[in-house]
């Protein structure tokens, strides 16, 4: 509610509803948003009523309606009557102030609120769900029901009823005047009025480059629109070719300030207009004040529409772009928290294992040590048993502490920089970090790694994720029944990549899940997840690698890493 | 008995574990033969076998259990004590239940190492 009402407080000149609210704490948000509402519909009136042109009780704006169709755009329809309601005494006070009869008065007030609630409507009749301003569509209906539609409809009903109360002896003039102010409003106001009630505040703040552009964008329309329509007097052999001198302004304002930018660049050059008219200059000071006035709306108008609709169509292109933008890094989160929370899940498997691993050395410290310590108490000392089990302390000191660092690395959460890896290299660790689970598990391991392999890019980390969860699954394929329990890795240099071929001799895979067992959520483990491979995939193919599966020689199931050689520069 | 020294078998499949724990039981005067895997240490029963065995659960080939099954089923009155670097549930009702005199977890306190060594060779007079 609040940035609605920073809306219409921009509009109206009214403080932000931040520092309404901070003098009345216990107003609810609502009552703010109806209260801003009204004074946006009373000033809006006072303004359209305030500076008609020379000789006639018109304005090029007439900005009521537009407000009031902003409102109930971006407010819950079953709340609508209260903002209705709302508005009624700002009407009757603003047109009242300016001494209007009373028939008029409910005439157009019953036009202001039908003309609202008809554009509101068809809008939210034929706006995809949820409605979203920023979209095309959305502000092309806004121009065609709120801005055409809805205004001529309903200034033909008013310039009717007007002509039957004596207050007009020509509504076809009033419809014609009544349409192309109110269109006028529609399309300056409505779309700065829905974006900011609607969008995150926070996009709105420029950088202090963009305002320094904003600002030179707006002094060049000051000038060229002092230049077209208020320096050139009534007959001074204007050129029709001078009106089209804004367009590049108008365009950059399109472009890079979207559909806030155009409405502001209209209002300006339609106040600047004005401005020439007011003072008898300019291509619509003509002697016929009427034709001024509608002559000017249409221009302005066909000027706003098209720019409006390019905005809209540049603001969904970036929305967008954005927002596959933010999915894209999304969906990378989601598959990072993963990798990590399966490979933590993994080491929780191994956890006996690792706690074998760190218990052999932390043994053979403490025995050492208590060792010593016997030693010390006898003599003759015999010092080279003491230098001897000294330097066995810190050796397997060195050794644990070896052990809790490859945990940390394999616990971290982010990932490092991708680095050169040596394909055995990082297998041995692997080895060496499954060592304990491979010999409770009975396990016998053949390793053919090639020494001197070029060079993979990688993470370190992941692919050893990768290896030991594939040296996992073999184990657990072997576990069941498997007579003869050995597991062989094999790496090779080859023409496609570096190459490691995990085998085992278990079960092997059934021939028609060979492609199925990388799918998410596919098991045949009692307790697997079926996260495991599809993760293992994933990483490989963010390296630009590959994995897959084929019936091992023995009978088993054979792993198959492939990741591209470093290029060398 | 009191007078010959007591001879302890250690079977661990780490060497820095084996040497450390040689070390230990030398320093409190007990000799030591120590054993890479079940196998070997079973091969050197039928030799001279020691008092006492103190023999790790995770070995390749034969775990520590079925070395101690094998003890049991074979007969042999050979007091055990088992060590291990993970204790899994149930091992230690296993290890108990096959006749193995206590069950420690690494790394060993020497005092309950010593003490459990000594409780076995008692218990277990041969």
């Amino acid at each position: 509610m609040s940035r609605r009402s920073q809306a219409f407080a921009l509009l109206s000149g009214v403080e932000p509803a931040k520092t309404l609210r901070a003098g009345f704490p216990a107003l609810p948000r609502s009552v703010l948003g109806v209260a801003a509402a009204a004074a946006g519909y009373f000033l809006g009136s006072l303004l359209g009523l305030s500076f008609p042109f020379p000789f006639t009780q018109v304005s090029a704006i007439w900005p009521p309606n537009a407000i009031l169709l902003a409102t109930l755009l971006v407010t819950a329809p079953r709340r609508w009557w209260i903002y209705l309601l709302a508005v009624l005494p700002a009407h009757l006070l603003a047109q009242g102030l300016m001494g209007i009869p009373f028939a008029v008065v409910l005439i157009n007030f019953a036009g202001n609120v039908s003309e609202a609630l008809l554009g509101a409507l068809a809008v939210l009749h034929f706006a995809r769900q949820p409605v979203r301003f920023d979209r095309l569509r959305t502000m092309g209906l806004i121009l065609f029901f709120g801005g055409l539609v809805a205004p001529a409809l309903v200034s033909f009903v008013v310039g009717e009823l007007l002509a039957l109360t004596g207050a007009t002896a020509e509504p076809w003039l009033a419809w014609r005047l009544r349409l192309l102010t109110n269109a006028l409003a529609v399309f300056t106001l409505v779309p700065p009025i829905v974006l900011a009630a609607t969008r995150d505040p926070r996009k709105s703040i420029l950088p202090p480059w963009r305002r320094a552009e904003g600002a030179v964008l707006l002094a060049g329309l000051l000038a060229v629109g002092i230049l077209v329509f208020v320096v050139p007097e009534v007959g001074s052999g204007h050129t029709p070719a001078l009106l089209y001198v804004p367009l590049p302004f108008l365009l950059w304002a399109a472009v890079r300030f979207g559909l806030p930018g155009v409405c502001l660049s209209v209002l300006a050059l339609g106040a600047m207009s004005m401005w020439g008219v007011m003072g008898g200059r300019g291509p619509f000071a003509s002697h016929f004040p009427i034709e001024n006035a509608t002559s000017l709306a249409l221009f302005l108008n066909v000027v706003c529409a098209p720019l409006l609709l390019l905005a809209a169509l540049l603001e969904e292109h970036a929305t967008t772009e954005a927002e596959r933008r933010r999915a894209e890094q999304e969906s990378r989160e989601q598959r990072r928290e993963l990798t990590h929370l399966t490979r933590v899940a993994m080491l929780g498997e191994l956890s006996g294992a690792l706690a074998h691993e760190l218990n052999q050395p932390l043994t053979a410290i403490l025995s050492n040590a208590q060792a010593v310590q016997r030693l010390l108490a006898r003599k003759p000392l015999n010092l080279v048993e003491i230098h001897d089990a000294l330097q066995e302390i810190a050796d397997q000191d060195l050794r644990a502490g070896a052990v809790i660092q490859r945990l940390r690395a394999m616990l971290r959460k982010d990932s490092k920089e991708l680095e050169p890896l040596d394909l055995s290299a990082v297998t041995r660790e692997v080895l060496v970090l499954a060592h304990s689970d491979l010999v409770t598990r009975n396990i016998s391991v053949t390793t053919r790694l090639a020494p001197g392999l070029p060079a993979v890019r990688g993470d370190r980390v992941q692919i050893q994720q990768v290896i030991l969860n594939l040296i996992l699954n073999a184990c657990e394929a072997m576990s069941a029944s498997a007579p003869e329990r050995r597991l062989t890795l094999a790496t090779a240099d080859e023409e496609e990549g570096v190459h490691l071929s995990i085998e085992d001799c278990g079960a092997g895979i059934a021939p028609g899940a060979m492609d199925r067992i990388f799918e998410p959520f596919y098991t045949t483990k009692e307790h697997g997840l079926g996260l495991g491979l599809p993760i293992c995939r994933s990483i490989l193919v963010e390296h630009g690698g590959r994995l897959w599966a084929t019936a091992g020689d023995q009978g088993g199931a054979t792993f198959h890493v492939l990741l591209p050689r470093v290029v060398p520069a | 008995m009191s007078a010959q020294r007591l001879r302890v078998a250690v079977v661990d499949d780490e060497e820095p574990v084996r040497k450390a724990l040689r070390r230990l039981f030398l320093s409190a005067d007990i000799d030591v033969e120590t054993f890479a895997s079940g196998d070997e240490f079973l091969a050197s029963l039928s030799v001279n076998p020691p008092d006492c065995a103190v023999i790790d659960l995770h070995l390749p080939g034969l775990t520590g259990l079925e070395v101690q099954e094998r003890i049991a089923a074979a007969g042999i009155r050979l007091p055990t004590v088992i060590i291990t670097g993970s204790d899994q549930p149930g091992t230690a009702e296993r290890a108990l239940a096959a006749g193995a005199s206590s069950y420690l977890g690494k790394p060993l306190d020497d005092k309950v190492l010593l003490a459990a060594v000594a409780a076995a060779v008692r218990r277990t007079p041969s």
